[in-house]
C-alpha cells in the first residue's frame, strides 16, 4: 500500500530527472526545436512542484489512486522511449514514409515518378575527381539555402550535405540526399533535399552523412516541382552534429 | 466536528455491510483497465520483438516528440486546474451567472477562461456544476467550449502554429460559437430530467478530479486554512489530476506516432482528397485519437505539411475536445443514452457545418 501511495510522487520525479536528462547536452534538440527548450524547463518545474506538493504530508497520508500501477506505468512509458531513441534521428525509413517536397512549391504530395525527362543512371562516379563543366566549381550551400534561395542556384554546380536516402521507393534509379525541416518537433518533421541518380557500386549505406555536388536543376514529377541533381561526385562525410539530420525553422 | 486534516492517515474502515453494498464496476470501465493492461502487454512484446528494427527507432523518436511537446502542458494544466479547484469557489462561479438562460449560455462558452482544464478535467468538473444547480445548457456549452476556449489551450495553438495568431484565435471563436449552438439546442430539446442520469445527485463533498468523495484524498471545506496547506491541497490535486488523465495523453499520441510512423503520408491522400472528405477524416481521427485539447494543435500542425487543408485541421482541433471516445465513456457518467446520442450526433453536425462555412468563407477572400 506504501509504494502504490508512493507511486504519483516517484512518477512525477522520474519525469523531472527525464526531462533534466534532456536538458542536458541539449538532448531534447533530437525531439524539439531549441526554441522549445522553455517547455522542458516548464515541465521540470511544475513536475517537482506538484512532486513537492504530494509529499509535503508524508507517505502515510498520501491518497492512493485506482489502478495505480496500470496508470504508472502508463505515465512511465514514454520514458523508456525517450531513452530507446538515444542519439537516433529520423532516417530514411521516416523518409520512405514521408514525401520529399519543396516546402510552399506544392500544397499537395509528390508521387516521386518522374515522367520527363527520365536520370541516366550515373556510371562509376563515386568518389571520384570529376571535371567541373565550364570551369565552375561547386559552391558549398546547406539543403535548406538550397531550398530557400534556389532561383540563385537553379542551373549552376553545388556541393551540398545531407543523409543519404539509397533507394526512393518504387524508383530503383533514384536516391536521395536529404534532411528534415522541423516547425515544432520531429513529429511535424518534413523532408528536404535534392533527388539523384542512384550511384552504382557504392559502399555507402542510407542514413549515412554524404556530400554531393553536381549542377541542379528543377524537374517535374507528376506535375509537381522537385530538385534534381545530376550526380558529379558523392562521398561520405563527417556529421556535424548528432541533430543535423534536422533543420529548424 | 470538521477535518482540520487534509490528508487523513487512512480510510476510515470499511464496515461489512458497505463492502456488501459496493457497487459492482460498471463493465465498460473494467473493459478499459483490461484495455490499458493489454496495451501495456502490448507495448512490452513490441520493444523486446522490433525493438532493434529502424521502425522501432522512428516510432520511438516521434512517440517521444510529441509526449515532449504536449507534456509540459498538461502540466501546466493540472497545476492550474489544482490552483483553480481550491482557490476558486465554484459555487461563487455558477452564482455570478445570469437569471437569462439565453445570457447564461453565452457567457458559459468563456468561462474555461477562469476554468483552464482539459477535456480529461471537465467532465466532473460540469457534474459538480450540475449537482450545484447550473442549467443544462449552460452546463454543455462550458463542457464543449471549455476544454478550448481557455488560456492554456490557446497558448499551445499559438506555439504549435508557429506563433500565428489567427489561427489561435480562429480557434477559440469557432469553438465557442460551435458550443454556443449546441447549448441552445440542447436547451431547446431535451429536459434536464431526460438528459441527466438519476444518480447525479449532489455531492457534499465532491473533487473535480475523481467526481467522487472516495478517491482517498480530502475533500473536505479548505476556506479558512492558512495559505500553505491551501497551495498543498491544491499540488495535490493537481498531481492527482495529472497521475489520473495524463495516460490519455499517452495512449492517443501513441496512437498518432504508430499512424505517423507505419502509415506512408500518401495514403492520407488518397482518401483526403478534397475538403470536403479531409474534414470528414479529421474529424474521425480527432474522435479515435482521443487527444488532449492541450496536445492536439501540435498533431493537426504536423499534417499541415502532408497537405491536409487548414479547415480539416481546425475540424480535428475543434471535435476532438468535444467528442472523443474517451468523453462519450466519460459522458456516461453524466448523461442519459439519449442525451449523449443528441450531443453527439449534434456535435458532430455542428462543427462539419462550421467548417463547411469556414472552407467557403475562406475560398471567398
Amino acid at each position: 500500500m506504501a509504494v502504490k501511495r508512493l507511486l504519483p510522487a516517484l512518477v512525477l520525479a522520474v519525469w523531472f530527472f527525464a526531462l533534466a536528462w534532456l536538458i542536458r547536452d541539449d538532448h531534447f534538440q533530437l525531439f524539439l526545436k531549441p526554441d522549445f527548450k522553455w517547455l522542458i524547463y516548464t515541465g521540470m518545474i511544475i513536475s517537482l512542484v506538484l512532486t513537492a506538493g504530494l509529499i509535503s504530508k508524508g507517505i502515510s497520508r498520501m491518497p492512493v489512486p485506482k489502478h495505480a500501477w496500470i496508470k504508472g506505468l502508463i505515465l512511465l512509458l514514454p520514458i523508456g522511449f525517450i531513452f530507446s531513441a538515444g542519439e537516433n534521428t529520423l532516417g530514411e525509413y521516416a523518409l520512405s514514409k514521408r514525401v520529399m517536397v519543396i516546402p510552399g512549391a506544392a500544397e499537395t504530395p509528390l508521387n516521386p515518378t518522374i515522367t520527363s525527362p527520365a536520370p541516366t543512371p550515373v556510371e562509376n562516379k563515386v568518389s571520384e575527381t570529376t571535371n567541373q563543366e565550364e570551369n565552375q566549381s561547386p559552391a558549398p550551400v546547406s539543403i535548406s539555402t538550397l531550398i530557400r534561395e534556389f532561383d540563385r542556384f537553379n542551373g549552376m554546380p553545388v556541393q551540398v550535405e545531407g543523409m543519404f536516402a539509397e533507394t526512393i521507393d518504387g524508383h530503383d534509379e533514384l536516391s536521395a540526399v536529404f534532411r528534415y525541416f522541423i516547425t515544432c518537433c520531429a513529429a511535424d518533421a518534413q523532408p528536404v533535399g535534392v533527388f539523384i541518380p542512384r550511384p552504382e557500386k557504392s559502399e555507402l549505406k542510407s542514413d549515412d552523412w554524404v556530400r554531393v555536388s553536381g549542377r541542379v536543376a528543377m524537374r517535374q514529377m507528376d506535375g509537381y516541382d522537385i530538385i534534381y541533381m545530376d550526380l558529379e561526385h558523392i562521398e561520405a562525410a563527417e556529421k556535424p552534429g548528432k541533430n543535423a539530420a534536422y533543420i529548424f525553422n | 466536528m470538521m477535518n482540520t486534516d487534509p490528508f487523513p492517515v487512512a480510510p476510515p474502515p470499511v464496515p461489512p455491510k458497505a463492502v456488501a453494498q459496493v457497487k459492482p464496476a460498471h463493465p465498460l470501465k473494467e473493459a478499459g483497465t483490461y484495455a490499458q493492461m493489454f496495451f501495456l502487454a502490448a507495448v512490452a512484446w513490441a520493444a523486446v520483438v522490433y525493438g532493434k528494427t529502424e521502425a522501432f527507432a522512428t516510432f520511438s523518436i516521434i512517440f517521444s516528440s510529441i509526449i515532449l511537446e504536449a507534456m509540459p502542458f498538461m502540466l501546466m494544466g493540472t497545476l492550474l486546474g489544482g490552483l483553480v479547484d481550491v482557490f476558486l469557489s465554484r459555487e461563487r462561479l455558477v452564482s455570478i451567472l445570469p437569471k437569462s438562460p439565453g445570457k447564461a449560455i453565452v457567457l458559459a462558452a468563456f468561462m474555461g477562461m477562469l476554468f483552464p482544464v482539459c477535456e480529461c478535467a471537465i467532465v466532473p468538473v460540469v457534474r459538480k456544476f450540475i449537482q450545484k444547480g447550473m442549467p443544462l445548457g449552460s452546463a454543455v456549452v462550458f463542457l464543449l467550449a471549455g476544454p478550448i476556449v481557455n488560456p492554456l489551450v490557446f497558448s499551445s495553438t499559438l506555439v504549435a502554429y508557429a506563433y500565428s495568431w489567427e489561427t489561435a484565435i480562429l480557434r477559440t471563436l469557432t469553438g465557442a460559437a460551435v458550443a454556443i449552438g449546441i447549448g441552445f439546442l440542447i436547451h431547446s430539446v431535451i429536459s434536464e430530467k431526460e438528459a441527466l442520469l438519476p444518480e447525479t445527485r449532489p455531492l457534499k463533498n465532491g473533487c473535480s478530479h475523481c467526481g467522487s468523495s472516495d478517491c482517498g484524498h480530502d475533500h473536505s471545506d479548505l476556506s479558512g486554512r492558512p495559505f500553505s496547506k491551501k497551495l498543498m491541497a491544491a499540488l495535490s490535486h493537481g498531481a492527482l489530476d495529472f497521475y489520473d488523465i495524463a495516460r490519455f495523453l499517452i495512449i492517443g499520441a501513441f496512437i498518432a506516432a504508430a499512424l505517423q510512423t507505419f502509415i506512408p503520408r500518401q495514403a492520407f491522400f488518397s482518401v483526403a482528397s478534397g475538403s470536403v472528405a479531409a474534414i470528414a477524416l479529421m474529424m474521425i481521427l480527432a474522435v479515435v485519437l482521443n487527444l488532449c485539447s492541450e496536445a492536439d494543435a501540435f498533431i493537426a500542425a504536423s499534417l499541415s505539411p502532408i497537405g491536409i487543408p487548414f479547415t480539416a485541421q481546425m475540424a480535428f482541433m475543434v471535435l476532438g475536445p468535444m467528442l472523443d471516445l474517451k468523453l462519450i465513456l466519460m459522458y456516461m457518467s453524466v448523461f442519459t443514452r439519449k442525451m449523449i446520442l443528441i450531443l453527439s450526433l449534434s456535435t458532430l453536425t455542428f462543427v462539419f457545418m462550421a467548417m463547411l462555412f469556414m472552407e467557403g468563407a475562406l475560398t471567398w477572400l
